[in-house]
């Protein structure tokens, strides 16, 4: 992969962190804190996570192509170096703690699971319409071929 | 159909002829076999030279500087580089679909994704290749008709 659509494919992770992360702050606050409220800084951090979100990303760019197996370890490096950056973050920074943080890192896997899924699923719409454009295509040139003798 | 095989002189031009009501799927799928047959590409192996012809290989992929070309069950070498093959079958049905692999589109049953924006072609005799995010857009164009990896 490039390093640009590597990029590009980062900037597409950010912008899903940061809404699956709104989602997430939302059910988690009314599920254990349905009382509290925020000031205008609490729109800052979706996007803080969302950065932190997406540098574990790093372990999965590779100039050369990454077979099935490869791409799947760095996918799991990555999960566990996502864990691993958030949670520290929160501790650091005393937002969670005790009970909330088994939550707040099952919120974490949740949603770094889907953000895969979404990706998943524009990729498959994508490889559907691609077959269907082959079948065509492969159509075409045997009738092509035909035409030319 | 009766099908009737002559042996001719070395002076006459081979030819097939097919006699027919209509030009019917049948009819058209000979017809595409037999055309199919006449492009080949040089291949060696160990014991033999032969020319393979281009509608029998799978993929074609670049090895520590050696380009092999993969049919339904054999692998052989080729002596041309990938930029070559590219340059001289681009225009046909193979396509450029990662840095070191040259895919034929008429050997591919389905597309599927694969991780990171990438997508595995899923290929008639059972193996697969890896479609690279990079060259989507190009396979795109081509499989719409424009003509790409040139």
């Amino acid at each position: 992969m490039s390093r640009k659509d590597f990029l590009k494919n980062i900037l597409m992770s950010f912008f899903i962190v940061v809404t699956l992360v709104n989602v997430a702050m939302a059910v988690l606050g009314l599920l254990f804190d349905s009382n509290k409220t925020f000031g205008y800084e609490a729109f800052v951090s979706p996007l803080i996570f969302g950065v932190l979100g997406v540098v574990p990303a790093i372990v999965t760019y590779s100039k050369k192509e990454l077979t099935m197996t490869q791409m799947v370890i760095r996918k799991v490096i990555q999960l566990i170096l996502l864990e691993s950056l958030l949670i520290g973050f929160v501790v650091s920074n005393g937002v969670v703690r005790g009970k909330t943080m088994i939550s707040f890192a099952i919120s974490v896997l949740l949603i770094a699971v889907a953000v895969h899924l979404i990706l998943w699923i524009l990729d498959n719409r994508k490889a559907h319409k691609l077959s269907l454009d082959l079948e065509k295509y492969q159509k075409k040139y045997a009738k092509d071929a035909i035409g030319k003798i | 159909m009766k099908v009737e095989i002559q042996r001719i002189n070395r002076e006459k031009e081979e030819q097939v002829l097919i006699r027919c009501y209509e030009i019917n799927q049948e009819v058209s799928e000979i017809a595409r076999f037999v055309k199919s047959r006449q492009e080949g590409i040089e291949v060696y192996n160990e014991e033999s030279v032969r020319i393979v012809p281009l509608f029998d290989i799978y993929y074609v992929e670049a090895v520590d500087n050696h380009v092999f070309a993969y049919l339904k069950n054999q692998v052989y070498e080729v002596k041309l580089r990938l930029y070559e093959i590219e340059q001289l079958y681009g225009e046909k049905q193979f396509f450029r679909c990662s840095k070191t692999t040259i895919v034929n589109l008429m050997k591919i049953q389905a597309l599927k994704p694969a991780l990171n924006g990438r997508f595995t072609a899923m290929l008639t005799n059972g193996e697969s290749v890896i479609i690279s995010r990079k060259f989507v857009p190009d396979l795109k164009v081509k499989l719409q008709g424009g003509q790409t990896n040139e």
